[in-house]
C-alpha cells in the first residue's frame, strides 16, 4: 500500500457558490480528509485561488488535480509536495495567474 | 422561426416566458416533462407556445428524464426536461447519474420553491442543486428571471462541448413570475472551461510512428467516436493504415457491422476474439473509451505487452485505469485529420486472420447454439437475429438493462451510427422504454426496437401511458425468462444456484399493453417468431411482443469480474 504524503493542492476559479462544494467532493469522494483550507480573491476580479492541504498517495495526486479541473469554473489547478518549497510553489502559482487566463489553452497540464 | 412576445408597455417578459424563447433560441424541438406546483407556470408559458415547442408529458420523471437521453442519443441534440420541485426533481436524479457517466447531454430544468421560501423545508422543497453535484457536469440555480437566458445559454453550451453530460438549472417560482427585459446571445465561449484541447504535434508524430511499425495493432472505438461526430473519419483511417477494429458496448454501431475491419465488441460479454488478442497486440490505439472495469477485466495484466495509446478528449480518463505509453489529449475527429494524413498501409493479414479464425471458434462453439437452437425453449439471441435480420441492420436497437442488453449488443447489426441505446456506465433498469420513446420521438423515420427483460420493463412500464397519448411507435420486445436473469446467472455461476430474490411472477404483458391501446402479441415457439415480427413492422403504430424463452439460458462468452480478458468462460 502507497505512503500517504502531505500535498498542497491550489486551484484558480470563478467565484461562484457551489465552486468550493464540488472541490471538495472531489476530495470526499477519494476519501481524502482536508487539513486545511483558504479562499482568498485574487487580483483578478471574480476569480478566486483555493489552498487545501490534504495527505494522499504520489500515484493519486495527478489525477486528482485533473479531476478538479474538470470543474467548469475552476481555471486551472495545480499541486506540490507540503515541504519547504511549498511556500514559494503557491506564489509562482498565484504570479502566474495572469499567463494562465491568456493561455489559448490552459488544459495542457499535469495529468 | 417566427413567435410572439406577451410584451408589457415596458417591453418585460416573465421569467417562465423567458424560458421559452430561450429554448427557442435554442432550437429546442422536444421536450419530456411532468408538470407540477412549482413549474405551474412554465407550464402555463407552454400551453401558449405549444405550436413551437412540442412537449411531451411523461409518466414519470424518470420516464423523462431517459426519454431526453434517449432522444439525444438517436439524434445527437441536447436532450431537455422539465420537473417539479421536490419528488419531481429528486425522480430526475437516477437518469442525471446515467447521462453523467455516459456522456449524454441533456438539459434539466426544476422548478423550485419562491426565493424566499428556499432553505425553510417548505412544500416540495429539496435542494436538488446539492443532490445532483456529484453528477451535474454544471449546475445552477437562478434567482432573478432575468438570469434565466444566459443560463440556459450557459448549460445548453457546456452540456453538448467537449465530453458532453448533464446539465441541470433549477428555477424558483419567484424567478419564473418575475419580470425581465429578454435579450438572448448564446454562449460561445466560458473564460474557465476551455474544452477543445490544441493538438499536441510530438504526440501525433510519435502515434503515427506507432501505428506504421506496429505488426499487430489494434483499435478500440468507443462513444467518444460518436460523439465527436467522426465515425467515417475513424473508417477512413482504419482503412488507410489497415488496422483492425474493435468496439466498446457504448462505441456499438460507430462502425458498420459488416465492415471488413470490423472484428467485434470487447468487454465482459464481448466477442472472444478482441478479448483474448488485446493480451496479444503490441499497439493498442484507443479512442474515445475509457477503459472501464467491463473492458479490462484484472487491470494488473490488461494489455500489459502491448504500447498504449489513448485519445480521448477528457484529460482525466487519459492514464486513469491503464498505463498510456502516448496520451493525446484530442477532439476524436481532429486527431483524425492529422492521423489519416500520414499513417501508411501495412499488410497485416495473419494479425487480421487471428480475429476471423476467433470468430469462427467463437461461431461454432457459442453463437450458433443461440441464434440457431436446436431445443424447444426460445433463447433470446434468436429473436434478436430474426430481428435484425427483419429490419437488415437498420433499426435503432434501444435495449434495457441484464442478459437481453448483452445478447441485443452482441447479436444486432448495424449499418448506421446511433443505432445502439444502451445504458452503459450506470446500467440502470428501466432505462430501455423510455429511452426508446425518446429517441422515436427523435428519429421518427427510423424503426426503434427495444429489447427488456421482464424485470426491467416493469421498472418503467408507465410509460405506456406516454405511448397511448402520443402514440409513439415504439416496437417493445420483452424477452422473457421469469427472472432477473443477469443476476441468476451469477446465482449460478458463483452462488451454487441459490436463487434469492430473482424469480418473478409476472403479468400478461399483452393484457396490459392493450389496457393502453398497445397492440400485442404473446409467443412461446420458434414457429409463430416470423410471423409475429412481420405483425409486429406492419405499421408503425407502437406494438409489444412477448417472447418467452428459456428460464435458465446464461450469456456467454464471459469474463468473471476480475479475471483476465484472456481468461474467458463459454459455458457454464
Amino acid at each position: 500500500m502507497e505512503k500517504n504524503r502531505a500535498y498542497i493542492v491550489s486551484v484558480f476559479s470563478e467565484n461562484q457558490a457551489g465552486v468550493l462544494n464540488r472541490i471538495t467532493s472531489v476530495f470526499l469522494r477519494r476519501k481524502i480528509n482536508i487539513e486545511s483550507l483558504k479562499v482568498s480573491e485574487t487580483s483578478v476580479k471574480g476569480i478566486s485561488m483555493f489552498t487545501i492541504e490534504a495527505s494522499t498517495s504520489e500515484s493519486v495526486m495527478p489525477l486528482l488535480v485533473c479531476q478538479i479541473e474538470k470543474i467548469i469554473e475552476v481555471i486551472r489547478a495545480e499541486y506540490c509536495p507540503a515541504d519547504e518549497q511549498a511556500e514559494l510553489n503557491i506564489q509562482r502559482f498565484l504570479n502566474s495567474l495572469g499567463s494562465v487566463l491568456n493561455d489559448p489553452d490552459p488544459a495542457v497540464s499535469v495529468c | 422561426m417566427h413567435f410572439e412576445i406577451s410584451m408589457k408597455k415596458d417591453k418585460s417578459v416573465s421569467g417562465a416566458e423567458a424560458l421559452m424563447l430561450s429554448l427557442l433560441e435554442e432550437k429546442t424541438e422536444a421536450i419530456f416533462g411532468y408538470p407540477g406546483g412549482q413549474v405551474i407556470h412554465i407550464y402555463d408559458l407552454l400551453y401558449k407556445y405549444q405550436d413551437q415547442l412540442n412537449h411531451i408529458l411523461a409518466r414519470h420523471e424518470q420516464g423523462a428524464v431517459h426519454a431526453a437521453q434517449g432522444y439525444a442519443r438517436a439524434t445527437g441534440k441536447t436532450g431537455v426536461c422539465i420537473a417539479t420541485s421536490g419528488p419531481g426533481a429528486t425522480n430526475l436524479i437516477t437518469g442525471i447519474a446515467d447521462a453523467m457517466i455516459d456522456s449524454t447531454p441533456i438539459v434539466c430544468i426544476t422548478g423550485q420553491v419562491p426565493s424566499s421560501l428556499l432553505g425553510s423545508d417548505a412544500f416540495q422543497e429539496a435542494d436538488i442543486i446539492s443532490m445532483t453535484m456529484p453528477v451535474t457536469k454544471w449546475s445552477y440555480q437562478v434567482t432573478e428571471a432575468s438570469e434565466i437566458p444566459e443560463a440556459i445559454a450557459k448549460a445548453f453550451y457546456i452540456a453538448r462541448t467537449g465530453r458532453p453530460g448533464p446539465v441541470l438549472i433549477d428555477i424558483p417560482k419567484s424567478a419564473q413570475i418575475g419580470l425581465c427585459e429578454f435579450g438572448y446571445k448564446p454562449c460561445t465561449s466560458i473564460r474557465s472551461y476551455k474544452w477543445h484541447p490544441v493538438l499536441d504535434e510530438s504526440k501525433v508524430e510519435a502515434i503515427v510512428e506507432a501505428i506504421n511499425s506496429a505488426e499487430r495493432p489494434l483499435i478500440l472505438l468507443g462513444q467518444g467516436v460518436k460523439l465527436s461526430g467522426a465515425e467515417k473519419k475513424l473508417i477512413e483511417f482504419a482503412e488507410k493504415a489497415n488496422v483492425p477494429v474493435a468496439s466498446t458496448l457504448m462505441g456499438l454501431s460507430a462502425m458498420p457491422s459488416d465492415h471488413p475491419l470490423y472484428m467485434g465488441m470487447v468487454g465482459m460479454h464481448g466477442n472472444i476474439g478482441p478479448n483474448v488478442l488485446t493480451q496479444e497486440t503490441d499497439l493498442l490505439i484507443a479512442m474515445g473509451m475509457r477503459f472501464s472495469d467491463r473492458i479490462t477485466g484484472d487491470k494488473t495484466v490488461y494489455a500489459s505487452q502491448a504500447k498504449v495509446v489513448h485519445i480521448d478528449i477528457d484529460k482525466s480518463e487519459i492514464g486513469k485505469n491503464v498505463k498510456v505509453d502516448i496520451g493525446l489529449h484530442a477532439d476524436i475527429s481532429d486527431a483524425l485529420d492529422e492521423l489519416i494524413r500520414r499513417v501508411r498501409y501495412v499488410d497485416r493479414k495473419a494479425w487480421v486472420r487471428q480475429f476471423t479464425d476467433k470468430y469462427k471458434f467463437e461461431y461454432e462453439n457459442v453463437i450458433d447454439l443461440i441464434i440457431n437452437p436446436t431445443q424447444k425453449e426460445m433463447t433470446m439471441g434468436e429473436v434478436v437475429k430474426s430481428v435484425t435480420e427483419y429490419t437488415d441492420a437498420n433499426a435503432v436497437v434501444v435495449t434495457d438493462v441484464g442478459q437481453q442488453q448483452m445478447i441485443a449488443a452482441r447479436y444486432s447489426h448495424f449499418r448506421h451510427t446511433r443505432s445502439f441505446i444502451t445504458s452503459g456506465g450506470l446500467g440502470t433498469m428501466g432505462y430501455g422504454f423510455p429511452a426508446a420513446i425518446g429517441a422515436k420521438i427523435g428519429v421518427p423515420e427510423r424503426q426503434v426496437v427495444l429489447f427488456c427483460g421482464d424485470g426491467g420493463f416493469q421498472m418503467t412500464i408507465q410509460e405506456l401511458g406516454t405511448v397511448m397519448q402520443n402514440q409513439v411507435g415504439v416496437k417493445i420486445v420483452v424477452l422473457n425468462n421469469g427472472y432477473l436473469g443477469m443476476v441468476r446467472q451469477w446465482q449460478q455461476l458463483f452462488f451454487g444456484k441459490r436463487y434469492s430474490n430473482t424469480e418473478m411472477l409476472n403479468p400478461d404483458f399483452v393484457t396490459v399493453a392493450e389496457a393502453y391501446g398497445v397492440a400485442g402479441r404473446s409467443i412461446d415457439s420458434r414457429d409463430d417468431l416470423e410471423e409475429a415480427i412481420r405483425e409486429m413492422f406492419a405499421d408503425d403504430k407502437p406494438y409489444l411482443l412477448e417472447v418467452k424463452v428459456n428460464r435458465e439460458g446464461n450469456v456467454f462468452p464471459m469474463i468473471p469480474a476480475g479475471a483476465p480478458v484472456s481468461g474467458v468462460i463459454f459455458n457454464e
